[in-house]
């Protein structure tokens, strides 16, 4: 068992104590603890992209790299200005690929194709799960917002009570052809289905919010921040958590400051948007290239193997 | 008179069937550690002594619980307690036991039991002291204050001192068999939990309408699992580096 799944089977076992009873602990406690677990380890997680990059792409010029992260997060933007809708299937769509990539980043001797797709329906069974089991919840929010009249359709029981079977079928399909290839050992087959299930049980047991705040801290960031220090102390790039910490921080303060002053501004109503399309709007932005960078740098590393 | 109330046992309840199944399970299982100890080398004798003892325990304790479960029809929360406050610090005790030979001190001994105690003293405040009515704030916290000993527990079993030892133990049957009891730990004794969250004011009984009623079932289920399936490891260990001793 790795780490991380030791820490999300805890922060499970302590999160259902503490949330499990919805009438305990309200709405406000569960965004602090949320908002807190995000600031520490989701977006640290993406905040040295530069880093990774530019160390697996040394011909390219920082410039360049600046450039065309920047030039992503705009182009995103302009997509979300004018299909909004698309824009949220697209980043669901992305958050499942990108999901799953995290979770098999260590498989490596299978071909493009089957761990392509094992990526995506993983990641969208885990998706599709949260979201059929918190639909109840997920459509009178999203409802309440004209800007957001439309999304109810993504989060609609007859869509996930057909791609949740299908996704984690297919999902589990693929993983057992790849242990019977034997490019995954008998152990690391079994845990990836106990783990599934327990991420679907953990969605399905805990409030959305903790539910997914849990899922994305321990199993996908915490797990991406052991990757990228490691691969920056076998490069001699840093030696101690302390120089990984000091090399962390500045984009991390940076976009939580950033996020904070654009939440304040749609709060105060200097941005004509709701709170809640404005945070998937910066959430979705800072994906993308995120996701792009992780690509190129899982695809790099899989080469090595 | 004994035998007619045993005969009276309603065939629609599951636990008093489990309450009986569970007695004589531990009980068969004790008399087979024991005779077995005869067949295993001098130095799995005390290992298969102890998955003896915590059966054998077990089996006394089932036996008064059942006829207090048939008699009153409630929870026997003081019994069930004294049961696991004598057995869940011996399983500890077999960790101790198969990572000895690797190096294993005393000092890690008696951190197992401290926070298996620990754990069952705040789940005992938890469950027996809940205010009438149910309290989720008082489960809340001794459920909490509990778990950090099962926290402690399950990450020296995965990743700590007993996983390190069955490391260095240079034996793949017991580095497998002490991951075998670290599932046992990680999803046997998961299961207590869920009887726990069956209290009035806890997470099951909030949210699904699970009563104390369900406790027992649950527990009676997680008792046998644990507790036979743990010796059965233990034995399965002590027979293979037996054989293997008997074969150099």
């Amino acid at each position: 068992m790795k780490f991380t799944s030791f820490l999300f089977i805890c922060g499970w076992y302590l999160a259902l104590i503490f949330f499990g009873n919805t009438e305990w602990l309200g709405l406000d406690v569960q965004l602090l603890v949320a908002t807190i677990l995000i600031l520490l380890v989701g977006i640290p997680h993406g905040a040295i992209d530069h880093i990774i990059f530019l160390e697996e792409n040394k011909t390219v010029p920082v410039t360049q790299f600046y450039l065309f992260y920047f030039s992503l997060m705009g182009a995103y933007i302009l997509a979300w200005l004018f299909l909004p809708l698309w824009s949220f299937v697209f980043f669901l769509l992305l958050s499942a690929f990108h999901f799953g990539q995290s979770q098999f980043s260590d498989v490596h001797g299978v071909s493009k194709i089957n761990l392509r797709a094992l990526n995506f329906v993983w990641g969208t069974s885990i998706l599709s799960g949260l979201i059929f089991y918190h639909s109840e919840e997920l459509i009178p929010i999203f409802s309440k917002f004209s800007d957001l009249e439309s999304f109810p359709w993504a989060f609609s029981e007859q869509l996930h009570i057909i791609l949740l079977p299908l996704s984690t079928f297919l999902a589990v399909g693929i993983l057992g052809f790849i242990f019977w290839k034997k490019k995954i050992s008998p152990s690391r087959f079994f845990m990836e289905m106990f783990l599934l299930g327990l991420i679907h049980l953990s969605f399905f047991t805990l409030p959305i919010i903790i539910g997914f705040t849990l899922y994305f801290t321990t199993l996908h960031s915490t797990r991406v921040l052991v990757e990228e220090f490691d691969y920056l102390k076998e490069r001699k790039k840093i030696f101690n958590f302390g120089q990984f910490f000091k090399l962390l921080f500045p984009y991390s303060f940076l976009s939580g400051i950033g996020g904070a002053f654009l939440l304040m501004a749609s709060y105060w109503n200097w941005i004509s948007i709701s709170n809640i399309l404005l945070a998937l709007i910066l959430i979705s932005i800072v994906t993308l290239p995120h996701s792009f960078v992780m690509d190129k740098f899982y695809k790099k590393r899989s080469k090595q193997f | 008179m004994l035998l007619l109330e045993v005969l009276s046992i309603p065939k629609d309840d599951p636990i008093a069937f489990t309450f009986f199944t569970g007695y004589m399970a531990m009980m068969a299982a004790s008399v087979f550690f024991f005779f077995e100890r005869g067949s295993v080398d001098g130095k799995w004798k005390l290992s298969l002594l102890v998955s003896g003892l915590i059966t054998g325990i077990a089996a006394v304790h089932y036996f008064y619980m059942r006829d207090y479960y048939m008699a009153t029809g409630e929870n026997p929360t003081a019994l069930r307690y004294i049961d696991w406050t004598l057995t869940v610090p011996l399983m500890c005790v077999e960790f101790y036991l198969l990572t000895k030979a690797a190096g294993a001190k005393t000092s890690l001994l008696w951190k197992l039991i401290l926070a298996s105690v620990w754990m069952l003293v705040a789940g005992y405040i938890g469950e027996a002291f809940n205010p009438e009515g149910g309290s989720t704030s008082h489960s809340v916290i001794w459920g909490f204050i509990s778990t950090i000993g099962y926290i402690y527990v399950l990450y020296t079993a995965w990743f700590g001192e007993v996983a390190q030892l069955a490391k260095n133990s240079n034996s793949p049957v017991i580095e497998q068999g002490v991951r075998y009891l670290a599932w046992f730990v990680l999803v046997g004794w998961a299961i207590y939990p869920i009887g726990y969250m069956c209290m009035p004011g806890g997470w099951l009984n909030v949210a699904l309408g699970w009563e104390s009623s369900n406790v027992d079932l649950f527990y009676n289920i997680a008792d046998a699992i644990n507790k036979i399936g743990f010796g059965l490891v233990v034995y399965n260990i002590a027979i293979q580096e037996t054989a293997k001793l008997r074969a150099a």
